[in-house]
């Protein structure tokens, strides 16, 4: 399955920081096997925010031996397979979650017009070897489209700044895709007027049944509130950390059960039965 | 947990109703308020711009008119005020409890008057609570108001309260109106023991679990 996060506006709604809690929640509770993908040319926050800033610096002197620029390679000689992606990924969770890395390459018009040709083999090879690609689309870029088209649901990244929600509206992606969005606000801050079930009422989030909308109900918008500590976790590349370290008492906290809340709408979204697919005590 | 129904009715002020319903949400309930008065008042405690029938807020919801399924959500209280609207008798006999909200105003006294009689034609035993707010001590004594209330119907009484005047009620009711402020004001003794006697009767709290409701309330929580 290939879920692609977007937003229609840069660098407001948090569309990476929504994927990697996403991403992490899911792998941490469910019984799959995510790829973190993304189409950035350069400064890529998917890489920053999972990987420390030293990590980052190491690699980068040997980046065509990973990531993207090393996958294309393969794809050249048609010859992707299983072992590829395991060499050729960052693991940051051991058989679970896996990031493909940017490109190091210094030509954006080459990078996005190898990546044109390839990124149909690519993204159809690591589905064979992963259940979900989560894929980081960025606001604003033409290379977008094509990630877009290829979903199989859009994640559509907004807060809770009314123009942001009505442009989207607007959008030709909606327009056109509307049947596989499913919604996200992000930075979200329940205290403000513009609330989740306020929206709801306002705005036509997929919700077909009038009483439902009316309650403020929807089954396709997932919150992801703002948390300071998390936006450090992010700035320091430890997010992972701050998942998997946070101690029981922080996870009952709005953060925690907003995230685990929108995983599992986005799961049911997809017709998927959490009890079958949940991770039970034995398998943590 | 089941859902409980406070019926309001009379010359009802909503901060007395949204006071309480803040002690509701902090004793952990999901509350409803819902205004079935024709005065339409509710929207004016709540932000402006929404344009929406019903709103999310401080986390509560708020009804600015009565639909089908008001009161078949997942609330754990309503809080629901007919005001003089003697088309919703029936809502007000519906609920657990009742009370009856009234100043010394003559028009207050008049419309109240009125709307005895009529809850009077539809249901004979019945006890309500009857609050008297802005009570000031003047020549227009209790009795005399007892005497003219009770004079058209056979209802019980069960509690009678006094609320006093206040400056700090009314400051928190105009700051509630503009501002759609979260915090609560502090309440004067004689609304805070109301609003315990009120609590004590409807939920399975104790004194001090409702002091820490109203502490959070005050904070904005």
């Amino acid at each position: 399955m290939h879920i692609v996060f977007w937003s229609n506006v840069h660098g407001q709604c948090g569309v990476t920081s929504n994927l990697a809690a996403m991403a992490l929640e899911l792998t941490l509770n469910y019984r799959y096997k995510v790829l973190m993908f993304h189409n950035e040319f350069d400064k890529s926050s998917l890489d920053e925010i999972f990987l420390d800033h030293g990590t980052l610096e190491n690699v980068n002197d040997n980046m065509f031996d990973i990531g993207i620029d090393a996958l294309m390679r393969y794809c050249k000689y048609n010859a992707l397979n299983q072992d590829n992606f395991k060499n050729y990924t960052t693991t940051i969770l051991k058989n679970k979650l896996d990031l493909l890395q940017g490109t190091a390459m210094n030509n954006r018009e080459s990078f996005y017009s190898a990546l044109g040709q390839m990124e149909d083999y690519i993204l159809n090879s690591a589905l064979e070897y992963y259940d979900f690609i989560f894929s980081d689309a960025t606001a604003g870029n033409q290379y977008s489209k094509s990630l877009l088209e290829r979903a199989d649901v859009i994640v559509v990244n907004l807060n809770q700044n009314k123009q942001v929600i009505s442009n989207f509206f607007e959008t030709s992606v909606y327009k056109d895709y509307q049947e596989k969005c499913f919604f996200l606000l992000g930075n979200y801050n329940q205290a403000s007027k513009f609330n989740r079930k306020n929206l709801i009422r306002q705005y036509d989030f997929n919700q077909k049944n009038s009483f439902r909308k009316l309650l403020g109900k929807n089954d396709c918008l997932g919150t992801i509130p703002y948390n300071v500590n998390y936006l450090d976790a992010l700035n320091d590349g430890k997010v992972t950390d701050y998942f998997l370290l946070s101690p029981s008492k922080s996870r009952k906290d709005s953060f925690f059960k907003s995230v685990k809340n929108s995983v599992e709408m986005l799961l049911k979204y997809l017709e998927i039965n959490l009890e079958l697919v949940s991770l039970g005590d034995q398998d943590v | 947990m089941t859902l409980t129904k406070l019926g309001f009715f009379g010359e009802v002020k909503w901060d007395f109703i949204i006071y309480l319903a803040r002690m509701y949400k902090n004793l952990g309930f999901k509350v409803g308020l819902l205004d079935a008065s024709k005065e339409k008042g509710l929207e004016y405690y709540l932000p402006k711009d929404l344009a929406l029938e019903v709103i999310d807020y401080n986390e509560m919801t708020h009804f600015l008119s009565y639909f089908e399924g008001c009161d078949v959500t997942e609330f754990d209280v309503l809080l629901i005020n007919i005001g003089f609207n003697s088309e919703e008798i029936d809502r007000l006999l519906s609920s657990d409890y009742q009370y009856l909200i009234t100043s010394y105003n003559r028009k207050s006294i008049e419309g109240t008057q009125v709307l005895l009689g009529k809850i009077n034609e539809v249901r004979k035993d019945f006890s309500l609570n009857q609050i008297f707010v802005d009570y000031i001590a003047s020549k227009i004594k209790k009795k005399y108001i007892n005497f003219i209330l009770s004079n058209q119907h056979s209802l019980t009484i069960s509690n009678t309260y006094y609320l006093e005047m206040h400056e700090n009620i009314l400051k928190g009711r105009l700051a509630l109106q503009h501002k759609a402020v979260k915090k609560t004001i502090k309440l004067p003794k004689d609304y805070y023991q109301l609003y315990q006697n009120i609590l004590l009767e409807t939920t399975q709290y104790n004194k001090s679990r409702i002091k820490k409701a109203y502490k959070a309330s005050r904070k904005g929580c």
